[in-house]
């Protein structure tokens, strides 16, 4: 097991897990950028859009990919983030649209939450809808070894 | 240089198969593919209008359609729908070389979502899932993808999915409610449709520098087109045009419309040559073209004053000189070689397009008219106002006489030999007879007669004499 910690935000990985915490330099002097994580039992690849793709191509039917994506301090007070702590997915919140790219046989679920006055996004990609109920452990799994500061 | 190469070496392949014609619009295909796909479109195989609107482009990729796609060519939220967040790809060509801007349309629910959801359920959509079948190479996905970026209007916590995605080369944060926190994507770069511009151009750097969706032209309605001389792109609220001899400028609103009516670029006016900007007094908007001017004027309405009256009311001051603004649009006289126009205070007109071009202020410009104006008596104007020698009054000669006017005798029109003999022998306003108390009218069928203030002046027709009475 080891420990990736950048951000503010901190992830001891599983066997066969790879976690990735990045930030990206800004390109508009208005711009804001924060912490993005990206979780998942099997190989990233070097390049990735925010919220996976680049990576969702790539699964395979017992893949799971965990994404963190962090908002503004100004979101953590609004409406769509009222949300507080880290949420626990349920098998009943995955469904195949549920996806930023709705590709065949996956299935998505997505929360938005803060905690403090961090304000996030989580997005959780499955490699097999049918397979969500064996797949869902392994997101608890992991997502119990995240913490946010 | 490789993708000029390229587009040489497709072109070519092209040629060799088509006519001349079908070549060139096919050769233009070729280049919009090459920039919206690069390589893409080299090494994959597909048509070159599929590689128009970028990678992923089919129902089954998965991804959401552009709203122009689905919105009548309109990129913007449909309506009934909110913009729930955006991501960014860096370095696009199709803007530039700087972030492209993808804001998800989201349609707003028509009933709530479920304790700690943010989606609510497909029959409170309000749209309806579905591939984009607007027969063009955009096949994404509508109304489909139950997801949301989620910098945007985060006061609304619950929606449906993706309706469609807007695009811009400005960030969100400056015209829409949304945050500044950035996602990014690099993979939907290429991402386009037939409705959206295909490449970076004059036009698109200038409509991004004036803001994007926030301009004055609000948000693109078309593709940029070739128009009958140089480009055209037509926005929710006006027009913009670029040619390398005129520039780049937009045409808001009503006079965008005025313009198109009157020809477009194919038209009399040509290409514009200025925005539209403000009148000076305030009170309406008016735009430059190579060959003449839209005003508008609320209460007035808009129009056009084009060559050869436009260079006349130029030299009057246009709308802060005498005549004011024009109150119809310029226009042949009846005998289709003239020209005329109406303004607030007075006229122009001109015998021909070649002829030298006069003004008239009312009450002498009504009553020339009223006369007949050029097919009159009196024929074309041959002076702008002048001021009689007396100091009361003014006066613009005709072909055939005068029109004149003064506070104490109102406005007479007096034309052929009375005329001679009244300004020849009477010295017009400031001789003897004074001014004229009434036009040249008819005593019987052999008498014309003009009154004056001081005497009466009588045409015999059969001698042509003139006499004073």
């Amino acid at each position: 097991m080891t420990s990736v910690h950048a951000h503010g935000v901190a992830i001891r990985t599983l066997d066969g897990w790879e976690a990735r915490i990045s930030r990206r330099p800004p390109v508009e002097p208005e711009e804001r950028t924060h912490s993005v994580t990206h979780i998942a039992n099997f190989p990233l690849p070097a390049r990735r859009g925010d919220f996976g793709s680049g990576a969702v191509e790539r699964m395979a039917r017992d893949d799971v990919l965990v994404v963190l994506v962090e908002f503004g301090s100004d979101s953590a007070g609004t409406a769509l983030f009222a949300r507080r702590g880290l949420p626990r997915p349920s098998i009943a919140d995955f469904d195949p649209r549920k996806l930023q790219r709705t590709l065949p046989g996956q299935s998505g679920g997505q929360w938005f939450f803060h905690t403090g006055e961090r304000a996030f996004s989580l997005y959780v990609v499955l490699g097999s809808h049918h397979q969500r109920a064996r797949l869902l452990p392994k997101v608890h799994a992991i997502l119990d070894q995240l913490t946010i500061d | 240089m490789l993708t000029t190469t390229l587009v040489d070496k497709a072109a070519g392949w092209l040629e060799r198969r088509t006519s001349r014609r079908t070549f060139l619009q096919r050769v233009a295909v070729v280049g919009s593919a090459m920039s919206v796909s690069g390589l893409d479109y080299v090494l994959r195989p597909g048509t070159a209008y599929a590689s128009v609107c970028g990678s992923g482009s089919t129902c089954a990729s998965g991804w959401t359609a552009l709203c122009c796609t689905v919105n009548h060519g309109v990129n913007q939220c449909p309506p009934g729908s909110f913009a729930g967040g955006w991501w960014k790809a860096d370095g696009a060509g199709l803007c530039g070389g700087k972030a492209r801007y993808y804001i998800d349309c989201h349609p707003r629910c028509q009933c709530g979502c479920g304790r700690g959801q943010h989606f609510c359920a497909q029959h409170c959509w309000g749209c309806t899932p579905h591939c984009a079948h607007e027969g063009t190479c955009d096949e994404r996905r509508v109304c489909h993808n139950v997801f949301r970026y989620g910098q945007c209007n985060q006061h609304i916590a619950c929606s449906g999915p993706v309706w469609c995605r807007v695009i811009s080369c400005t960030p969100p944060w400056k015209w829409d409610n949304c945050s500044t926190s950035s996602a990014t994507d690099d993979h939907t770069r290429s991402h386009n449709a037939p409705c959206q511009p295909t490449s970076w151009s004059p036009l698109q750097a200038r409509y991004r520098a004036m803001g994007s969706q926030g301009s004055v032209l609000g948000p693109s309605a078309s593709t940029e087109y070739d128009a009958s001389r140089g480009r055209v792109q037509r926005f929710v609220h006006g027009r913009m045009y670029h040619s390398t001899a005129t520039g780049t400028h937009y045409l808001l609103g009503a006079l965008a419309t005025h313009y198109v009516h009157n020809g477009d670029t194919g038209g009399p006016l040509g290409l514009p040559t200025s925005d539209t900007n403000h009148n000076r007094d305030g009170q309406g908007t008016h735009n430059f073209f190579q060959h003449g001017a839209i005003y508008y004027r609320q209460g007035v309405g808009t129009h056009t004053v084009r060559e050869p009256v436009y260079t006349a009311w130029l030299k009057t001051g246009r709308i802060s000189g005498p005549l004011g603004y024009p109150t119809i649009d310029t226009a042949h006289e009846d005998d289709g070689i003239g020209w005329r126009q109406r303004f607030e205070h007075g006229g122009i007109s001109s015998a021909s397009t070649q002829a030298e071009v006069f003004y008239a202020l009312d009450p002498i410009w009504t009553t020339w008219r009223h006369l007949g104006g050029p097919a009159g008596p009196l024929g074309h104007l041959t002076t702008d106002p002048l001021p009689n020698v007396d100091g009361l009054g003014s006066h613009n000669d005709t072909e055939h006489g005068t029109v004149t006017t003064s506070p104490a005798t109102g406005t007479h029109g007096v034309w052929g030999p009375i005329f001679d003999s009244w300004s020849g022998d009477y010295d017009r306003e400031s001789g003897r007879l004074g001014h004229p108390t009434t036009d040249v009218y008819p005593v019987d069928d052999s008498h014309d007669r003009c009154d004056f203030e001081r005497g009466s002046l009588v045409l015999d027709k059969s001698t042509g004499v003139v006499s004073r009475q």
